[in-house]
């Protein structure tokens, strides 16, 4: 599946700017972003719903962007499931294989099958509203998937059941999706969930891909100030008094002047972010920066910082004896690890 | 006394009025209808009266034929605004509204001056050239069908615009995606979904129908008399418990309708109550 410069104006209002994204086959690529990203809009202009302003979109080699949504062939899990209330679980699942003319004994053994598969065997008679939150969930699912389209679409579609029942289905869409060898294209705005289930994920901001990489590589490895500041914790320190030399940033960070590898000279101002669990800190007289509080979180020690220059630091520090935690009000000296910090300018990395 | 027996005590003027105003002449209708020992002699008289068969068929057919007739009327104008732009379907609410505030009898005098024989369509045919000879459309079976269709028309629009503005927007969508196009989503979704307003508006149409009085008067001819101008004619005659076994006969009919709409209208539930 492929995205060829897709973008998506509403009058003088740019819902999504120029998306170039590849979707290998079976691959599970996540949509993730604040709401009003364009997350939603990408996957309704794939769907059909919605017409890009321009560029084109394919799947395999066929251009699908003037093809309306009903001959797409592309399944799709909407947000709030939209089983139709009027039909059986039967009669929903069977849906799309009837607007396909399938026969009736030949849908109602694809309907078993894909109904064993999502765990729903034995409740093909009742109708959606007898159905739990998560029962109505595997229904949507069986019914995207029961035509056998390419691509499945999924439109947040956990966002409404509770925390253990989510992260429940999280595991059986993952194991359906091995299982069938689909291409899922899923948005969704909490990123543990698209961490947990992606091979890829689309971080999206106002319209703009931020970046496409592994969930590995883009928490450790942020290539955007705004994937640093939304995808788990940083903290964002602005530097100052900046020196480019030989492939090395020098810049001051609250004092403290660090050396950081880059590979090329910043444009402006520079964001340094860092995450908490790789700073450290340690009682030091002769320090600048001081502990306002400390909260105990079992595996690990929560500190905040007061910098010199006024900024607040969170540090995660990992107990691994029996050392007891400095108090507040005690001056601390920052152990910055350069070679886990992230260096921006103009929002881009450096690195 | 309780606050709960003390807020039931609300209801006693309605209950009062209904008593009165309601209760007690239907008793006393029913009752007529009895006759003296017990021998249903009223009732016996209008059935073996043929122009009082005849009048009663011909109600419940002329209203059947307006309930189909409104229905198929009713369904695309509803559809239509169902899915206007807002201010089309605003324009078109005020169309169908206005009417429905009107009094019924100015309606009829309005069919009256339209369909007359010096009214306002034949002079127009005839000084266009297509007739040389005014039609005679009042006064006819078809006078009596326009404006019942007309007057009853909003009664079928408004539940049926309602059931189809409750639908929701991403069952069209999710079918759309499935592979329905047009014909198949009205087919499958909207026309099942929409269903108890068409049932509510039948209904309400009907039953509206079965006792019309006004419209049939004055654009009906001789031959297109309803139950309830046999009943008002008895009256004028004095003959009260006649037109009172009439009156019970059409409350029987009306109930017995009722009853048949019942069992579908419980589909309703099916309908209706899922998200």
């Amino acid at each position: 599946m492929r995205f060829a410069g897709v973008s998506k104006r509403y009058g003088d209002f740019v819902a999504v700017h120029t998306l170039d994204i590849d979707v290998e086959a079976g691959e599970f690529l996540s949509f993730l972003g604040p709401s009003g990203s364009g997350k939603t809009t990408t996957l309704m202009m794939l769907a059909g719903f919605e017409t890009p302003s321009s560029g084109d979109i394919f799947v395999g080699d066929t251009r699908i962007t003037d093809i309306p949504p009903a001959r797409r062939n592309i399944g799709m899990v909407f947000q709030s499931y939209a089983l139709f209330p009027h039909m059986t679980v039967e009669q929903n699942v069977g849906f799309p294989l009837r607007m396909r003319g399938m026969a009736k004994a030949e849908r109602a053994r694809a309907v078993g099958r894909v109904l064993e598969i999502v765990g729903l065997k034995g409740l093909n008679h009742r109708f959606p509203r007898q159905l739990s939150g998560g029962q109505q969930q595997r229904v949507a699912l069986a019914r995207a998937i029961v035509f056998e389209p390419p691509v499945l679409l999924m439109d947040e579609p956990l966002s409404a059941l509770d925390k253990y029942l989510r992260s429940h289905l999280q595991g059986e869409i993952k194991r359906i999706q091995r299982e069938l060898g689909i291409t899922v294209i899923y948005v969704t705005h909490d990123q543990d969930e698209a961490m947990t289930m992606s091979d890829r994920i689309c971080v999206m901001n106002e319209g703009r891909i931020c970046q496409i990489d592994a969930p590995e590589t883009l928490y450790r490895k942020p290539n955007d100030v705004f994937v640093a500041g939304f995808l788990g914790e940083s903290n964002m320190l602005a530097a100052q008094d900046a020196r480019f030399e030989g492939g090395s940033l020098s810049v001051s960070l609250a004092g403290d002047t660090v050396a950081l590898p880059v590979k090329r000279a910043p444009a402006s101002e520079i964001v340094v972010s860092v995450r908490p669990e790789h700073l450290s800190v340690s009682a030091a007289a002769d320090g600048t920066a001081c502990i306002t509080d400390v909260t105990y979180v079992g595996d690990h020690r929560r500190y905040e910082v007061l910098l010199a220059d006024g900024r607040k630091l969170a540090v995660k520090s990992q107990i691994v004896d029996d050392s007891a935690p400095i108090g507040p009000g005690e001056k601390v000296k920052v152990a910055w690890p350069t070679h886990q910090m992230r260096v921006f300018s103009d929002g881009a990395t450096l690195q | 006394m309780t606050t709960r027996s003390r807020h039931g005590l609300l209801v006693l003027p309605l209950l009062a009025f209904l008593v009165i105003a309601y209760l007690a002449p239907v008793t006393l209708m029913l009752a007529r209808t009895v006759g003296e020992s017990f021998g249903f002699e009223p009732l016996r008289q209008v059935i073996a009266s043929p122009v009082a068969v005849k009048v009663f068929l011909y109600t419940l057919e002329t209203a059947v034929w307006v309930t189909l007739i409104t229905l198929l009327l009713a369904y695309p104008l509803a559809f239509f605004i169902a899915t206007a732009r807002a201010l089309t379907a605003s324009i078109l609410m005020a169309v169908v509204l206005v009417p429905f505030w009107t009094s019924i009898l100015i309606r009829s005098y309005a069919w009256m001056v339209l369909l007359g024989r010096k009214g306002i369509i034949n002079e127009l045919l005839i000084s266009v050239g297509l007739l040389s000879q005014p039609l005679k459309l009042l006064n006819t079976g078809f006078a009596v069908y326009i404006g019942m269709v007309h007057v009853l028309l909003p009664f079928m629009i408004l539940p049926i615009l309602a059931s189809l503005k409750g639908i929701d927007g991403r069952l069209v969508a999710a079918a759309e995606n499935l592979g329905a196009g047009p014909v198949s989503v009205f087919r499958h979704v909207i026309l099942p979904l929409s269903m108890p307003g068409v049932l509510a508006g039948t209904v309400l149409v009907f039953v509206l129908a079965l006792g019309f009085y006004i419209t049939p008067a004055l654009l009906g001819g001789p031959s297109d008399m309803t139950i309830s101008m046999l009943i008002a004619q008895e009256v004028d005659l004095y003959r009260w418990d006649v037109g009172a076994a009439m009156a019970a006969l059409l409350l029987v009919m009306t109930l017995v309708a009722l009853l048949g709409f019942s069992r579908f209208v419980s589909l309703d539930k099916i309908l209706g109550g899922a998200k």
